[in-house]
């Protein structure tokens, strides 16, 4: 079948539109062409383009076919409502027609909804995350009522503490500000005389516990009061955690026996499902306190409350702050005790009990999420500029529809359809993506994060991906909606017809979009680099001991069975030993707490021959027990003196192991060996203790935190400490833990092991939020950078395609390829300097929100500033470079003909 | 309503080549009447342009031919003469009988 010429009918059918018409007239002009070049095909080849250029001549006129016959159509429906017409009809029909536009050119279309889809799955992503963790509100009826009661005593250094049981006391009965109160102290419990022995967590709670929190039990019921008294009798309350994985669901679960540390204990009820989350307890008891001997300055349980409607949470601290004198006095405290509460400033605070679980990672997420918005934004302004091109190469188009009568409000309208099918489309594969990468996303959260368990697309994330949809339709649509239906556009459109250069203001409104995106690509850049600049400075932390080889655990002894100290401190002795024996062990030793893992208790002590002041308090010093072998264990270097041997073991002699710090602080410039110092809690002081070395400095309270004084004592018979963790050294030790797990059940089969994990994941997991929030920023910047890029390359390969013929002549002309390649280089690098400044200045702006979380790094870093704005110009140099280059190569000869 | 205007002669012959036939007929067909009939070549674009402004004036109507063989996409237009089409090349003629009677008395 001959076909007519090919260029002239493509001409011809886009001068004639799509309509019936043009159609019809494309149609007879074909049907002709083939009658006759069945004749004579060159002669035939020669009508149709005279022809074709005849038809052209009238092609206005000829397109208008359509509009007239519509206008006609209308008339004769005179006065009833036509689909076109209605509301939704109308809708439906700029939707369908938006949808062939983009379906007729699948590359912008596929690229466009890429980009967005991008932008709102990373949003999507991380506001679900926000959602689960800051937004909504905690899972108790009137959860915002919720606090948690806190001491403070500044006057100690101690901004946050737990609470005494006294001072709850007074709080419970002459409080005017809360419903209810409870009290509880979270530990760990053995639990034996089950499948496998194991060590849960177990909260001591008074009867109060679940009706503060208006927790209603799945099975059974909550503790009565008759039980939370001393003599009472011994019952539980287990989680579903438990009920499920440990009882085996059994119905007749209440009324049976549970063994908790060795002591038998009636289950009288299970708590809900939605209860367990991670580190939630899962057996409750009451505690049964004594009510004529409550304990008094035992700084160690926490108090939840609920408030009186209307009560703020500061309201009620300064509320409880006279009945702290008001316990003083009912329990006749000691001077000592007095003295404490007066010295320390003494001060209850209420907080919000929301608040503080999420308070660590309010600020990261936040950080996240401005993260993600400043990467949707650049997607947005990739895809406006897409766009802007995109409708100038529409612009034929446009004028004629508005010769031919299309208002300016229909062409916005469909022009914003457009953007808005994008969006929508661009959403659709964004939420799709984020559903399926949220739970990779999730695996990647530090397990510090509180309330992720039941993060999910949420309708509230679905209508948050609706609205940033909408939003991106109208900041990518909504420009060039405008921009290229304003009439003044049109009139020069008209006169000018056929697109040859830009002019200044579309040039302008291209070169904006790609100077917000440099800068807001700086912006992250500037934030992901302080990042890596404090990870590396967390990275160089001397941690003060060998992290690398070594694995350690949790072994709980249980006192019913090692009831005497001696007892106890042989059985650890001896399981240190055994430890210590295994093959390719290298060392093995116990201590009280790990480094990083958990911070060291403190108390007062006094240092001989140093004098207080009068009303000075002694210092606070932090110590822990330690076996002999530890500093082997652990790698850490005695600095002078001597580790601890079995000279440190006997009856009546007292040693003790300072830090350097310590040693810094108490004897400047003097050996501290042989130094003494005592506590004096109670006012009756013990024994002196005898300095006998200096150890090397250990990151104990985090590695973020710095180093304080810290007291080593050994472990003895006195030291009574039935829990301890365990460090094992040895090359692949982790391979081993079989043999580790069968020595300690060789000293006792019914002894649970817990907490088995590397040294090093101790230190690194100590990290990973910030890792976290690092990595994610990064990518992010990585992200922003490369759509960054493509939006220069795209205005720059757009500027040189215009201007194909100019470039042209030049050359012909005999401009040097160099002077042609710099100009547009130029022109990159002049966008993106610009960009650069407004970004620098912003990022100076913005990074401030970052301190919190940086380390070691002031937020406006010089040298993080510069280097990420080198890294800035480099690749939009190179994003410059490749449509530099072809300008350079462009032919004179068929830049004419490009015409 | 239709538009009313002056017929001018091109635009004259060609309702009359489609009076021709009573249900209408395609474009093809139009430019051979009138070459074949009026001994007129008449181009293509002028052709189209003098139809689509009979549309305009009301004088023409056009409907997709739905029966015509399949053209991939592109069906041909069948055209028809309208109401006052047909009364506009009356008055015509009457104009011209009425002008020329009085010129034969001359």
């Amino acid at each position: 079948m001959p076909r007519p010429p090919r260029i002239s009918r493509a001409v011809l059918a886009r001068l004639l539109g799509a309509g019936a018409v043009g159609r019809s007239v494309l149609g007879d002009l074909d049907e002709e062409y083939r009658d006759r070049a069945v004749l004579d095909r060159h002669a035939a080849r020669r009508w149709y383009r005279r022809e074709a250029l005849g038809v052209a001549a009238h092609a206005r006129r000829i397109s208008r076919g359509d509009v007239v016959r519509g206008r006609a159509l209308r008339r004769t429906h005179h006065g009833t409502m036509t689909r076109g017409d209605s509301m939704t009809g109308r809708i439906w029909q700029d939707v369908r027609g938006a949808v062939r536009r983009l379906w007729s050119q699948p590359r912008f279309t596929f690229v466009a909804a890429v980009t967005i889809a991008l932008g709102i799955g990373a949003a999507t992503s991380i506001f679900s995350v926000v959602n689960s963790v800051l937004l909504r509100p905690l899972p108790f009826p009137q959860a915002d009522r919720l606090v948690n009661v806190w001491s403070h005593a500044p006057g100690l250094g101690y901004d946050q503490f737990p609470l005494s049981p006294d001072i709850y006391d007074a709080f419970r009965r002459h409080n005017d500000v809360f419903d209810a109160m409870a009290i509880y102290q979270n530990r760990r419990a053995n639990l034996t005389q089950v499948e496998t022995p194991q060590v849960v967590d177990l909260a001591r709670v008074s009867s109060t516990y679940f009706p503060t929190l208006g927790v209603s039990l799945a099975r059974g019921r909550s503790f009565t009061e008759a039980e939370d008294t001393a003599g009472g009798p011994q019952v539980a309350v287990v989680s579903h955690r438990l009920w499920t994985r440990v009882l085996g669901a059994r119905e007749d679960v209440l009324g049976q026996t549970l063994r908790v540390d060795g002591v038998a204990r009636e289950i009288v009820g299970v708590g809900p499902e939605w209860l367990d989350i991670r580190n939630s307890a899962d057996v409750w008891v009451p505690i049964q306190f004594d009510p004529a001997q409550i304990p008094t300055g035992s700084f160690t349980w926490n108090v939840i409350a609920r408030l009186k409607p209307g009560v703020a949470p500061d309201a009620a601290s300064a509320h409880l702050e006279p009945l702290v004198q008001r316990a003083m006095e009912e329990n006749d405290a000691t001077p000592t005790y007095r003295a404490f509460m007066n010295d320390g400033r003494y001060q209850p605070m209420v907080h919000d009990l929301k608040e503080d679980i999420v308070g660590d990672v309010r600020q990261p997420l936040w950080v996240l999420l401005g993260t993600v918005g400043i990467v949707l934004l650049i997607a947005c302004a990739n895809v406006a500029n897409l766009m802007l091109i995109r409708a100038e190469a529409r612009q034929q188009e446009i004028a004629v529809r508005v010769a031919l009568g299309s208002s300016r409000a229909t062409l916005v309208r469909q022009l914003l359809t457009e953007a808005g099918v994008l969006a929508a489309l661009g959403a659709v594969l964004g939420v799709g993506a984020s559903a399926v990468l949220l739970p990779v996303l999730l695996q990647l959260a530090p397990p510090g994060v509180p309330r992720l368990d039941r993060i999910g697309l949420e309708p509230v994330v679905l209508v948050f991906a609706a609205a940033v949809a909408a939003a991106s339709a109208l900041a990518f649509g909504l420009a060039p909606a405008i921009r290229y239906t304003r009439p003044s556009m049109l009139a020069s459109l008209r006169q000018g017809g056929r697109r040859g250069t830009e002019g200044p203001a579309q040039r302008r409104a291209r070169q904006s979009l790609v100077v917000a995106q440099t800068a807001l690509a700086l912006v992250l850049l500037v934030g992901s680099g302080l990042m890596l600049r404090s990870f590396a400075r967390l990275l160089q932390i001397d941690l003060g001991f060998r992290a690398e080889d070594a694995m350690t655990l949790r072994l709980a002894l249980p006192t019913t069975d090692y009831a005497d100290g001696a007892r106890l401190a042989r059985a650890e002795d001896d399981l240190v030993a055994r430890l210590a024996a295994l093959p390719g062990v290298q060392a093995a030793a116990a201590a009280t707490v790990l480094p990083i893992e958990s911070g060291a208790p403190g108390t007062a002590y006094e240092f001989e021959g140093q004098v207080l002041a009068p009303g000075e308090l002694p210092p606070m010093v932090h110590y822990k027990t330690v076996t002999a072998g530890y500093f082997d264990a652990m790698r850490m270097p005695v600095l002078r003196g001597r580790g601890f041997d079995t000279r440190d073991l006997q009856d009546g002699v007292n040693s003790v192991l300072v830090n350097e710090t310590l040693a810094a602080q108490h004897w400047p410039g003097q050996d501290p060996v042989g130094k003494r110092l005592r506590t004096t809690s109670n006012g009756t002081p013990s024994p002196w203790i005898t300095v006998i070395g200096v150890v090397g400095d250990v990151r104990q309270d985090g590695l973020r935190q710095p180093v304080r004084g810290l007291l080593y004592f050994p472990l003895t018979a006195a030291s009574n400490q039935p829990v301890l963790r365990y460090v094992i050294r040895g090359d692949r030790i982790a391979d081993r833990m079989d043999l580790v797990r069968q020595a300690v059940w060789d000293v006792d089969p019914n002894l649970p092991i817990a907490g088995v994990r590397s040294l090093q994941s101790i230190v690194d997991d100590s990290v990973v939020e910030f890792t976290f929030t690092m990595t994610t920023l990064a990518v992010a910047a990585g992200l922003a950078l490369v759509l960054g890029a493509i939006g220069l390359y795209g205005v720059l390969s757009y500027a040189v395609s215009l201007r194909t013929r100019e470039i042209g002549v030049r050359l012909a002309l005999g401009a040097p390829p160099a002077t042609v390649r710099w100009t547009v280089l130029a022109n990159g690098l002049g966008i993106t300097l610009v960009g650069l400044v407004i970004g620098l200045a912003a990022a100076a702006g913005l990074t401030r929100l970052l301190a919190g979380i940086l380390y070691d790094v002031e937020p406006i870093d010089p040298l993080t500033f510069s280097a990420m704005s080198v890294a800035l110009v480099l690749v939009a140099a190179v994003a410059s470079w490749l449509p530099a280059h072809r300008a350079s190569r462009v032919s004179p000869l068929e830049s004419l003909r490009a015409e | 309503m239709a538009r009313h205007g002056t017929l001018g002669e091109f635009e004259h012959l060609v309702l009359l080549a489609i009076l021709r036939e009573p249900d209408g007929m395609g474009s093809a067909r139009i430019g051979r009447e009138l070459e074949e009939r009026a001994g007129r070549r008449v181009s293509r674009g002028a052709l189209y342009s003098a139809l689509e402004r009979l549309g305009e004036k009301g004088y023409l109507d056009w409907s997709v031919d739905a029966t015509a063989p399949e053209r991939g996409g592109h069906p041909p237009r069948r055209f028809a003469v309208t109401r006052a089409g047909r009364a506009a090349v009356r008055d015509y003629h009457r104009a011209v009988r009425n002008l020329t009677a009085g010129a034969d008395e001359a």
